[in-house]
């Protein structure tokens, strides 16, 4: 009797170990088509910030951050321009176009463009760093 | 509580008939002279006659632990009653092999490891003098079992079989630490020059120690020992090149008939730390590393502690007081994403620039111990403080005034604790009944917002038995139930409009009352067919309430890149965990080997939503806690060789996996696969006045690919240490070692270490030295 329950466990916890469901480990895959890198702006032209984000099984979010690339090191904080975007989406596959407004007055000097992603396990896709340039002509 | 007192009043008034301990230690059946004798409970040592006979006068009734040492031979610990029957004797065996002697003090009063079933690993105030590491935490990572996190200077967490943060418990002169343990970028706040012993309990063990016991018990004594007679003054000094550090310590201890007291203080300074590399990748990217030193990543720490004892006929009392500031730079990159223009050298290697953290703990505590007619009586009350607070420079995106200063994050704790455990010994064996309580106080302050002010209280209590059930086999078994209760405080901050104009306010914690209660037990087996073979099989429990943040938190974590959200409806994480060890020795060889199973119940953990956090937040991907079934598994080990006599190699290593049974994905923060060799030849005879040995050793860590979500794999590495130590042992004995750790400046990945995110190398070849003297 005490054979029979020992196989019925060690069957058990070899099936229950072994039947795992497979997770979903893949990470979106973020890709720019514009803005190049190290590209120039003037204040109050628009960024056209265009690409393409995939993944295996469902997406989530994306996630679009430009802010000053002088650190956070500044103190005034007033006239430094500084954008946030944060979109759902869903699928395996979401095209981005989103136009980004530089204001007139936005300070000039680098800033950095970050675009992030995950899917809807929560997998986080390897971000995409830009660094633009925004000065008057 | 006024009764209780009385009560304890009423037995102390006992007149305590005194009688005499007497023995006889013998190796290979003839006596053995000039063996050291030393009785725990009254800290008294006594040399063996020519006829291998000893006597201790004037002991009151009761139960007591002799130590026996003798070069050569295996320490022993025996027991003795008193009044005594008869004489006792006590057979040593021969040995070369340095059999750590391992004691648990649970109490000022000792118990003997080999009959509990547990698994323990000590460090000594030898060994803690004499390692020439960063600090206490890295001494203890060398341990089969235990590894760490490194969070950067002067700084790491522990981490036993695979377990750490809130799930490890220390303990300092008998009383638990509380340090916002769950933080990341938290430290152990104890500095090597307070503490003279470490033992280390590994394995689930909330029987006696209640809620956070689960992957070990870490047991920290500021008096291990007590101070020779008279007076006496410890200096010692610790140099490392890779962060330039400096750490001086002294201390001077007095005693006199049965009182004492110890004064030591203790300063440790530390530049930037070097690294093997002038880059690093992170996200495509690459980073540069000027000077191959890690800005920003100084520290300096002050230590200090006082104590005072007594040691009388009806008892022992102890006050004792410890002290703790620290100020650790983060590496800019590893706070936050990795900024070009934050890493430009600053051209000082020993400044301290935001962000950084301080720390401020300092921990009162009263230990004493009544002899009782039965059994004796301890009760040890505790104060502690501990503040801790980051500042950085505030983030430009949020609307609203710009904060007045730099303090980010600030969170102040005090916590009262207090034990009280009866030590008796019905029929054979010996049992202990237990209560415990703690009450906590934190308030949270800064432009940051993480986790809400909050208070609880704690009470447990606990019964444990230990007794022989044959000649060879010692069972011990026991319950306890506890009990919490949390007040956690609303958190509200204004909101403002693009105007900057307060338009209102937002909650980021609700009010709320939770209480939890739980009930566990233990029972172990120890099993010792001769002196020479011990095995042990422990199905142990092991729980823990929900912390704080873990129910509440509402906010950006720096230490782990990620925005964590609470979960009020958690339950009590619990373990039910089944260990074992075999271990063998005779007189060239030892090998342990130890193994271990925890089914977890309500596993608590961060889980992605998918979701991101607004920059104005924090940023970062907002995790939430959840709980789900869990299993872990392990295994170490620990082999000892003399080869000849003056050869002696030492293998140790430990592995572990873990395993969520609800998303099928592997538990974060396991450490990898590691072996630890380590080769020591004694250049002088052992028993000469001055001896010297070399020593090399290897350590290799496999790689980690078994990681949890978003977790980065770790390659495989190895790395080499050599070196070489001098010890006089006259009366006023003298230490001094020279260590070189990563010999080949080695630039390795650790898996469990806070710079493995931004691929950043572990520090390079470090040249180490300490020296001790005593007079």
């Amino acid at each position: 009797m005490i054979n029979m329950k020992t196989r019925i466990l060690t069957v058990a916890l070899i099936l229950g170990l072994t039947s795992c469901k497979k997770v979903d480990e893949e990470k979106p895959v973020i890709s720019i088509e514009t803005p190049a890198n190290n590209q120039h702006f003037e204040p109050g032209k628009t960024i056209d910030l265009k690409g393409k984000i995939t993944d295996n099984e469902a997406l989530s979010q994306v996630k679009i951050d430009m802010h000053s690339g002088d650190g956070h090191i500044h103190k005034s904080t007033k006239s430094i321009f500084d954008f946030e975007e944060i979109i759902d989406i869903e699928g395996k596959e979401y095209a981005l176009n989103l136009p980004i407004t530089i204001p007139a007055d936005a300070d000039t000097g680098l800033y950095h463009l970050i675009i992030e992603a995950t899917d809807a396990e929560g997998n986080e896709a390897e971000f995409i760093e830009l660094d633009l340039e925004i000065h008057e002509h | 509580m006024r009764i209780f007192l009385f009560a304890v009043f009423f037995f102390f008034t006992f007149i305590l008939k005194s009688q005499k301990i007497e023995g006889v230690v013998l190796g290979d059946s003839s006596p053995i002279a000039n063996a050291s004798v030393f009785l725990h409970e009254f800290s008294k040592v006594v040399i063996t006659s020519q006829n291998g006979e000893f006597i201790f006068e004037n002991i009151p009734n009761g139960t007591y632990h002799l130590h026996i040492n003798f070069l050569g031979y295996e320490p022993e610990v025996v027991l003795v009653q008193s009044p005594q029957k008869n004489p006792i004797t006590i057979e040593l065996h021969q040995s070369s092999i340095e059999i750590r002697e391992i004691e648990i003090e649970e109490s000022l009063l000792n118990s003997i490891n080999d009959n509990r079933a547990r698994n323990i690993e000590v460090l000594n105030q030898d060994q803690i003098s004499n390692s020439t590491d960063v600090g206490l935490v890295e001494a203890m990572a060398k341990l089969p079992g235990v590894q760490m996190i490194n969070i950067g200077n002067n700084a790491a967490k522990p981490i036993i079989r695979g377990l750490g943060f809130n799930r490890v418990l220390t303990n300092v002169n008998g009383i638990k630490q509380e340090g916002q343990q769950w933080g990341a970028d938290h430290g152990l706040a104890i500095d090597e020059g307070n503490i003279e012993s470490i033992e280390i309990v590994k394995g689930a063990n909330s029987l006696i120690y209640g809620s956070d016991a689960l992957g070990g018990v870490i047991n920290m004594h500021q008096n291990s020992t007590l101070p020779d007679f008279g007076t006496s003054v410890n200096i010692g000094l610790k140099l490392n090149s890779v962060n330039m550090r400096y750490a001086p310590k002294a201390s001077i201890g007095f005693r006199k008939g049965d009182f004492f007291t110890k004064l030591s203080g203790s300063f440790a300074k530390a530049g930037d730390i070097a690294v093997p590399a002038s880059s690093f990748n992170y996200n495509t990217f690459v980073y540069p590393i000027y000077n191959e030193q890690l800005k920003n990543t100084a520290s300096h720490n002050y230590a200090g502690s006082i104590s005072f004892g007594m040691i009388k006929k009806w008892g022992q009392l102890r006050l004792n007081h410890i002290v703790f500031d620290q100020k650790i730079g983060f590496f800019p990159g590893a706070h936050g994403r990795p900024n070009f223009n934050l890493l430009f050298d600053d051209s000082n290697r020993f400044d301290i620039d935001m962000p950084y953290q301080t720390i401020n703990n300092s921990n009162t505590s009263l230990q004493t111990d009544f002899y009782l007619p039965k059994g004796w009586l301890e009760l040890d009350v505790g104060f502690q403080q501990n503040t801790r607070q980051e500042f950085e420079i505030p983030h430009a995106h949020k609307l609203g005034p710009a904060p007045e200063n730099n303090l980010a994050l600030g969170l102040s704790l005090n916590t009262i604790t207090a034990n009280i455990r009866y030590h008796f010994a019905p029929g054979q064996g010996k049992s202990i009944v237990g209560v415990s309580g703690q009450h906590q106080q934190n308030n949270e302050e800064g432009f940051e917002y993480f986790l809400p002010s909050f208070n609880t209280s704690s009470t447990g209590i606990f019964w444990y038995r230990e007794k022989p059930v044959t000649e060879n086999v010692i069972v011990n078994y026991g319950a306890r139930a506890d009990y919490l209760s949390q007040h956690i405080a609303q958190k509200n901050i204004p909101v403002y409009n693009q105007l900057n104009e307060e338009i209102g306010d937002t909650t980021l914690t609700q009010k709320r009352d939770n209480s939890f209660q739980n009930i566990t037990g233990a029972i172990g087996f120890v099993f010792k067919p001769d002196h020479t073979k011990v095995f042990k099989i422990n199905l142990g429990s092991g729980f823990r309430f929900p912390t704080v943040p873990e129910l509440s938190a509402n906010g950006f974590h720096h230490g782990t890149f990620r925005f964590e959200v609470g979960n009020t409806n958690l339950k009590p994480e619990r373990t039910l965990s089944l260990d074992g060890s075999v271990n063998y020795h005779n007189k060239k060889f030892a090998i342990d080997v130890s193994p271990y199973v925890n089914y977890f119940l309500n596993y608590i953990f961060l889980e992605p939503t998918g979701k991101f956090a607004s920059k104005a937040n924090g940023g970062g991907q907002i995790h939430q806690y959840n709980q789900a079934n869990s299993l872990h598994l392990g295994l170490e080990f620990f082999a000892d060789w003399h080869i000849i006599k003056a050869l002696h190699a030492e293998l140790k290593g430990d592995g572990v996996f873990g395993y969520n049974l609800n998303t099928n994905r592997n538990l974060p923060f396991m450490p990898p696969i590691n072996l630890r060799l380590n080769l020591s030849y004694q250049i002088s005879k052992p028993e000469a006045k001055n001896t010297a040995e070399v020593f090399a050793g290897s350590n290799y860590f496999a790689s980690q690919n078994l990681v949890a979500i978003n977790e980065l794999e770790t390659p495989q590495s190895i790395i080499f240490n050599s070196g070489v130590s001098f010890r006089n042992k006259s009366k006023n004995p003298f230490q001094i070692k020279f260590e070189v750790q990563n010999l080949f400046n080695t630039a390795y990945l650790y898996h469990l270490s806070r710079f493995r995110l931004l691929n950043l190398p572990e520090a390079g070849r470090s040249l180490n030295m300490s020296i001790n003297y005593k007079f």
